[in-house]
């Protein structure tokens, strides 16, 4: 089980974050979710830092961040992961309740993955999160050095 | 001999000797002839003596043998012969002295033959006497015979005596005649031969002569001609007069003019042919014939003067006259003048012109001068050539201060001066228009000036003046700082619009962002919980479920379309060329799964492609057509008809209508409002924004939207864009 890679979900809202939960356990993922409450933690977590300094070689398949989060917001986290010559293969979904296109734009040009607007009806939002969990965790390819290290 | 003849006074002496010759010839002639007819006259005379001496003899013979008759017979009838010749004898004898008066010898001899006749006739008387008496007898008859025949022979003998002297008288006088006779013809035909051979030398000399002159007056007459012709060619008008002032010739050129012909002017006084007035006051003026004539100077016409032709036209002329001078007497005049119509008239048209500068540049000062703005223009030595009204004023001089100044003699401070200058220097040289803000600080009050200086060509295109107008733009200049105070008061405030818009923003989108959180999570956990104890709920209790769970998936939707009613104010247009047949194409896609179980009929026919920007119309026709399927949702029968009209102003309106419930059209204000709704939420969910978000969308592309409805009948959405291709 261990070669399943973490998928990393940083969402400061609790709820959001259970429901996320919620809906990629609907879709039997085996990946473990690593779940950070804020971008710094998010930062400290992917340049194991601060409370994770010791998983030094713990990189996640794929990273769901919120855009709207306390100290450090999902653009400054998108930047970091993007600027970094190690961190910049990972796939990045912002996955936000903000449907503003200048949102979008900014997130596209630091090189987001992809970028997915958090349905209302929670019908939509488990099937929208099952799909994200199911393409990113199952179906796409991560370069082999962020799989086997 | 031609010289000769040529010259006068050779010719006359020449005509008086031939004259004196005529003359002695005929008084010879005359004289000869007289000499002749008297010695003719004397040769009768003899002739006539001769004749009477025998005649005597004769009468004396008839009275002899009359008185024998009448003795031998008795018969007195005899002596018939000797009566007559009683009678003749007298008469006879008379004659005969009459005719010899001028010779004594002969008269003498006359006297002797009187006496004897006498004495004969007496005898005879005596005889007869004596026969009557009858005492006659025979020796008285032989008595008286004898003595008779004694008387008779020396009678005879006398008589033969006087013959001889008068026959001899003759020769001499006949000799003498026909001397004369001689001479008189011989003189007769000299004098006869001189006058022929005058005549003949003045006939061929009158022959001459005439040849000559015809010659000279063919020669005068050719240069007559030439005259004449000379005189008809040129171009000016010409009139002659003699010493009076009368005309002896006028050319062609002056007969048109004053349209009097040359014979009915010949003789005239010249004033009545070149008759002139002067052209303002029509008065005659002196004649300058008579002008000249008075004292023989060549003079010209004063100007301005009309000739009045025959005909009462009136022609500008020009005129000289001069005398003709022969020797040191002016014989005529000699009248020169030309129609200056055309250079009159292109005279007047210079005063015309001239007045009209002046007039127009009077009227240019007056229209320059009506502006508030001050004008000068410089020549090129950067002198004042012209200064308007506002310009005296704005220095406080006068028109002729200005003349030929500069702006340091005006009173401008130097420094001002050089800018000044070198800006009109540069208007000069560049040819194009400067522009020069001035500061007079001099006053309590600050005045600002802008000069602007342009450049006036000459007609090569060079810089002939600089005009600078001057205006006082303080009021402006005053107005130009209170707005830019206004300005930057608005700047700021627009700057605390802008921030109030952005917080605006920034609230809708932390209120759309917060509240779709908690939405979510209430849908999302009452569908959790609603999974987990769904079966066991009551059924009741199962609708609560499903209530909360429609409450919170409209509220998602509330919230969604109020963002994007809320975005369409902020974000710019972005307009293409779009083909409306693949939006609505994929607006009814879109719509296929909720249209699964409905009877609906699409009567879409072929759309244009229109300049919009494509999400936003999507959202226009994807309104209009939801809420067509949605009102017509309880139709049996639903029909959507989509389409376009080219209406006459070349506008294309399009439009969405269906049969469904339609509206009221006196809710019509309401229809387009935001939150505004016709229906309930139980007759036809929705959220009151849709139709906003259309006239939104519509107005922001410059359109209009619109809609006609009736209740239970349908209703039919217009729009129309104005830019589409």
């Amino acid at each position: 089980m261990s070669s399943f890679k973490k998928i990393l979900l940083a969402e400061d809202n609790a709820k959001d974050a259970e429901l996320t939960r919620y809906a990629l356990s609907e879709s039997n993922l085996m990946n473990e979710i690593v779940h950070v409450k804020d971008g710094a933690e998010a930062l400290d977590y992917l340049f194991h830092q601060g409370i994770y300094s010791d998983s030094k070689d713990d990189i996640p398949i794929a990273a769901f961040i919120d855009l709207k989060m306390p100290k450090v917001d999902g653009i400054e986290v998108l930047r970091a992961i993007k600027t970094n010559d190690k961190l910049k293969f990972l796939p990045v979904v912002i996955l936000t309740s903000s449907k503003e296109e200048r949102d979008m734009v900014e997130s596209y040009r630091l090189g987001a993955n992809a970028y997915v607007v958090k349905p209302v009806d929670f019908e939509k939002f488990v099937f929208t999160v099952k799909q994200l969990g199911i393409f990113w965790g199952l179906i796409n390819e991560a370069p082999a050095f962020l799989i086997n290290k | 001999m031609k010289s000769i003849l040529l010259n006068g006074k050779n010719l006359n002496i020449i005509f008086i000797i031939v004259i004196a010759v005529i003359i002695a010839i005929s008084g010879f002639t005359v004289f000869n002839f007289t000499q002749m007819n008297e010695s003719n006259m004397w040769v009768q005379h003899t002739d006539s003596v001769l004749f009477s001496l025998e005649t005597t003899l004769s009468i004396l013979k008839d009275a002899e043998t009359g008185s024998r008759g009448y003795l031998l017979t008795s018969e007195k009838d005899f002596l018939d012969p000797y009566y007559v010749a009683i009678s003749k004898l007298d008469e006879n004898v008379l004659a005969i002295k009459k005719l010899t008066a001028d010779n004594p010898s002969q008269q003498k001899k006359v006297d002797t033959l009187q006496s004897l006749s006498f004495k004969r006739i007496y005898l005879i008387n005596e005889a007869i006497k004596l026969f009557d008496q009858k005492k006659f007898d025979h020796a008285t008859a032989l008595d008286l015979l004898v003595r008779g025949k004694i008387i008779m022979d020396q009678i005879r003998s006398l008589i033969d005596r006087m013959k001889g002297d008068e026959s001899a008288l003759w020769g001499i006088r006949d000799g003498r005649y026909k001397v004369l006779q001689e001479t008189f013809i011989i003189t007769f035909v000299a004098g006869l031969f001189i006058s022929l051979l005058t005549l003949i030398l003045i006939i061929l000399n009158l022959n001459r002569q005439i040849k000559e002159r015809k010659k000279a007056e063919e020669t005068a007459s050719e240069s007559r001609n030439l005259l004449s012709v000379t005189l008809s060619s040129i171009g000016d008008a010409v009139i002659s007069t003699d010493e009076k002032g009368l005309i002896r010739f006028m050319n062609k050129v002056a007969e048109n003019l004053t349209e009097w012909n040359l014979d009915e002017a010949l003789g005239r006084y010249v004033e009545d042919v070149f008759h002139i007035v002067n052209e303002i006051t029509h008065l005659r003026p002196e004649n300058p014939v008579k002008k000249v004539l008075a004292n023989g100077k060549i003079i010209g016409l004063a100007n301005h003067t009309l000739l009045i032709t025959k005909s009462g036209k009136e022609i500008s002329v020009d005129d000289s006259c001069a005398p003709m001078i022969s020797g040191e007497n002016i014989i005529g005049t000699v009248l020169i003048f030309r129609d200056i119509t055309f250079k009159r008239n292109s005279e007047i048209e210079k005063e015309r012109l001239s007045e009209e500068i002046s007039r127009q540049k009077l009227f240019l000062d007056q229209i320059l001068s009506a502006t508030s703005d001050a004008i000068f223009v410089q020549d090129r030595e950067l002198k004042f050539y012209y200064a308007n009204k506002s310009g005296e004023v704005l220095f406080n001089k006068n028109k002729e201060d200005f003349s030929r100044q500069t702006w340091t003699e005006i009173g401008l401070p130097n420094e001002k001066v050089e800018s000044i200058n070198s800006i009109t220097e540069k208007v000069f040289e560049t040819g194009l228009p400067s522009t020069f803000n001035y500061t007079d600080e001099s006053n309590m009050e600050t005045k600002y000036f802008e000069f602007v200086s342009n450049p006036v060509f000459d007609n090569k295109s060079n810089v002939e003046f600089v005009v600078s107008s001057v205006r006082d733009i303080t009021t402006r200049k005053l107005i130009e700082l209170k707005i830019s105070t206004l300005n930057v008061e608005l700047e700021n405030k627009l700057g605390e619009i802008k921030q109030i818009n952005e917080e605006m923003e920034s609230f809708i989108y932390t209120v759309s962002h917060d509240l779709r959180a908690p939405i979510r999570h209430i849908g999302g956990f009452v569908d959790i919980l609603n999974k987990n104890i769904y079966d066991s709920l009551e059924d009741n209790n199962k609708r609560f479920f499903n209530i909360i769970k429609q409450a919170t998936i409209e509220m998602g939707k509330l919230i969604d379309d109020l963002l994007t009613f809320s975005r369409l104010g902020r974000s710019p247009l972005n307009l293409i060329n779009v083909d409306l047949n693949e939006i609505v194409a994929a607006i009814i896609e879109e719509f296929k799964i909720e249209l699964f179980e409905r009877k609906l009929k699409w009567e879409i026919s072929n759309l244009p492609i229109v300049y919009a920007d494509p999400p936003l119309l999507k959202v226009v026709l994807s309104n209009l057509i939801s809420n067509a399927i949605k009102y017509t949702s309880g139709k049996e029968e639903a029909v959507i008809t989509i389409g376009h009209e080219n209406k006459d102003n070349g506008m294309t309106v399009f439009y969405v209508k269906d049969n469904g419930v339609g509206f009221d059209m006196k809710y019509y204000n309401k229809l387009f409002g935001v939150f505004q709704r016709l229906h309930s939420q139980e007759e036809f969910e929705g959220t009151g924004i849709g139709l906003a978000t259309v006239k939104k969308i519509i107005q922001k592309h410059g359109g209009n939207v619109w809609a006609e409805g009736k209740l239970n009948e349908g209703a039919a959405f217009y729009f129309y864009l104005p830019i589409y291709s």
